[in-house]
């Protein structure tokens, strides 16, 4: 092993006694502490791996009338609608037109968001806290799966928007989709 | 002149201190982690980037793939708490509750979730998880009905709400991915009518991604 052996030679046999050779009581500890910090960063690795983090939602109160509605300016409002197969819709202000489709990557909607924006900082600037005044309604189709919910909070949470909320799709939206992103409007 | 004779000395290290701390800390480590409770639905949750850590006293509503909702509270006390407000509040909506002995109530307890319509509460108490997963896997559970004709899941939370009476209760839904946005957007619907509008969505930490 590692040892040098330290008994520094001794004796030169003057007197030829047999004795049992002395072994140390020292036993090498070296694989035993490699076990025991390789289990150490094995359970530290997988405790924090599985960890669950909680994402916070609010709802608004519901209200059983329509008419404490807000009014908010068309040009600050993006609309986003979750579709079936991962597919996303977007369009801009109220009218369900020309909507345009795109999927969860860093340069779809997160782009579309960040460039929805720069023009509405261009138009109402930032608020007093240097947020973004957009303002997104996510809708979600019945095709749509949790997964893209979370997807997109989670692209509110990145792009910075303070202001979204969770709405109902319309009927307006729904034939748009069925007709490949283009208003249904006589 | 006599040779200075330097000692030679020995490369070997005693280990015994260092194997004692790596073991310190091995046993120290899984003693304090907490072990992944037997769930009865496999709920593979979707990542998200938020960085709060999940708290032990959530009141937990569960979806998983098929749509299905089940009721989890944490602690056994609360548990006890909540059955006896359910008894109280719904007793003659719920008869079979009212007749349940204190020895059900106290299996209760110990009950990992609520994966039945609460007709059957007082015979789901006394069966193991695992023949729970049995029939979960044959298709026999079909979780806690939160339709609006027959919103159980509401009722227990209004019996969450009064059972925590002042303390804070927090809500949360932990759905799977892959389950259908109807079956989630119809349990935020139940918290909504029951004026909870702040809760929490469960989501696995994500990777480094972005």
């Amino acid at each position: 092993m590692s040892q040098i052996d330290t008994s520094g030679g001794g004796s030169k046999g003057k007197h030829k006694k047999v004795r049992g050779k002395k072994m140390s009581t020292l036993i090498d500890m070296t694989p035993m502490v490699d076990l025991g910090f390789l289990l150490i960063s094995f359970f530290m690795l997988t405790t924090t791996l599985s960890k669950p983090v909680a994402m916070n939602l609010s709802m608004p109160v519901k209200e059983k009338n329509d008419e404490k509605k807000q009014d908010i300016p068309e040009s600050k409002v993006l609309n986003i609608i979750c579709d079936k197969d991962d597919k996303v819709w977007y369009y801009e202000g109220f009218v369900a037109a020309g909507l345009k489709m795109t999927d969860y990557s860093p340069e779809g909607i997160r782009k579309a968001i960040l460039d929805k924006q720069k023009l509405v900082d261009a138009k109402w600037k930032k608020d007093d806290k240097g947020f973004t005044q957009t303002i997104c309604l996510i809708k979600m189709t019945n095709d749509a799966n949790y997964n893209n919910m979370v997807d997109v909070l989670d692209e509110m949470d990145i792009t910075g928007t303070k202001i979204y909320a969770i709405q109902d799709v319309n009927k307006l939206e729904l034939e748009a989709i069925a007709n490949g992103g283009n208003a249904n409007i006589q | 002149m006599p040779k200075i004779k330097v000692p030679r000395k020995s490369t070997h290290m005693d280990m015994t201190a260092m194997c004692d701390v790596a073991f310190l800390l091995l046993t120290f480590f899984i003693l304090t982690a907490k072990f992944r409770p037997n769930e009865l639905v496999e709920i593979v949750t979707p990542a998200s980037r938020a960085t709060e850590t999940v708290k032990d006293d959530l009141v937990t509503i569960s979806v998983d793939k098929e749509g299905n909702a089940y009721y989890i509270a944490s602690s056994p006390r609360r548990k006890t708490d909540i059955l006896e407000k359910m008894i109280e509040k719904y007793g003659t909506k719920y008869p079979v509750l009212s007749t349940m002995t204190v020895k059900q109530k106290a299996q209760f307890g110990q009950l990992e979730q609520v994966a039945f319509p609460a007709q059957s509460v007082p015979q789901m108490v006394s069966i193991q998880q695992e023949k729970l997963k049995k029939w979960k896997e044959e298709g026999k559970l079909t979780g806690v009905p939160k339709d609006s004709t027959n919103n159980e899941l509401g009722d227990w939370i209004m019996a969450t709400r009064f059972a925590y009476d002042n303390d804070k209760v927090t809500f949360a839904i932990k759905g799977d991915k892959t389950s259908n946005i109807k079956a989630i957007q119809r349990v935020i619907d139940v918290l909504r009518e029951n004026d909870i509008n702040s809760f929490k969505l469960i989501t696995a930490m994500e990777g480094n991604k972005d």
